[in-house]
């Protein structure tokens, strides 16, 4: 099974395990989608770019301001949640979550996936 | 000197360089930003070819009709070739390539991707029509970094 293939199963059992998850994606820093499970019509390709670029401008910033490697960013919109973790150097973990979860939860289980994606990759 | 003026002459090459500086100065990597100009570029000139491909044509023929096209228009390179064809990735290499010299400043520079790699614009651009046609994402390599004449991988993940 190639890599693509074996990351969309994480980012499906991750979506089993949490409900509130509506989409999530998996990209390289530079943009390059890697795998998602998003349903949608939404441009999985910009998609990619855009939390790539979240995760880019976010690290050097908190490099620059000595805060430390990245780890991860929530933001917050009237409609629900976007959360962008990063995964070794280079790569990006990114959901949509609904306005009514448990974001602490969905957090966890973030990691859980996370650190299965990174024994992948 | 002589090389530097060459180098602002052409001023699609300091626009170029800049936009990947400006990502550099923002992120620290030449990333997100720049990858997506020069692929969003190769889509505008995918769209050239979306016309006379059909969705499910494979990466070889797609491939083959963008290098045709390059090579017969003289578009930008000298000449394209086919090295290598294997599964779902393709050897290209490249003659002439017009951002040989930003290449090589970026090299100088550091400017880099998150691979440690000098973004080939070329690559990017060829990888824009073909995740066009293709409708997937498609990633690329170095082989041979000499730049103006370089071979890249073009795969699909």
């Amino acid at each position: 099974m190639s890599v693509r293939k074996r990351l969309e199963a994480i980012l499906r059992e991750l979506h089993e395990r949490n409900p509130e998850i509506e989409g999530a994606i998996v990209s390289r820093s530079d943009g390059l989608l890697i795998a998602d499970s998003i349903h949608t019509n939404t441009n999985k390709t910009l998609m990619a770019a855009m939390v790539a670029a979240i995760f880019n401008i976010s690290r050097r910033t908190l490099r620059d301001l000595e805060k430390g490697t990245f780890k991860t960013i929530v933001l917050e919109g009237e409609h629900g949640y976007i959360v962008v973790m990063g995964i070794k150097a280079n790569l990006v973990l990114a959901t949509s979550i609904k306005k009514d979860a448990n974001i602490g939860l969905v957090l966890l289980e973030m990691q859980r996936s996370l650190e299965k994606i990174a024994e992948e990759l | 000197m002589a090389e530097e003026v060459d180098f602002y002459r052409e001023l699609y090459k300091l626009l170029l360089y800049g936009l990947a500086r400006a990502d550099y100065l923002l992120t620290g990597q030449v990333e997100a930003f720049f990858r997506t100009a020069i692929v969003e570029a190769g889509k505008e000139l995918g769209k050239i070819f979306i016309k006379k491909l059909q969705a499910g044509n494979d990466m070889d023929q797609i491939i083959q009709s963008i290098i045709d096209f390059f090579n017969e228009k003289k578009v930008a390179f000298e000449e394209l070739k086919v090295i290598e064809r294997k599964d779902e990735e393709v050897t290209i290499g490249i003659k002439g390539c017009p951002f040989g010299a930003l290449c090589k400043r970026f090299a100088e520079e550091g400017l880099k991707d998150p691979r440690g790699l000098v973004p080939c614009i070329g690559g990017l651009q060829i990888a824009g029509i073909l995740e066009m046609v293709l409708g997937e994402p498609i990633d690329w390599e170095y082989v041979n970094f000499s730049p103006p004449n370089c071979v890249v991988k073009l795969k699909r993940l």
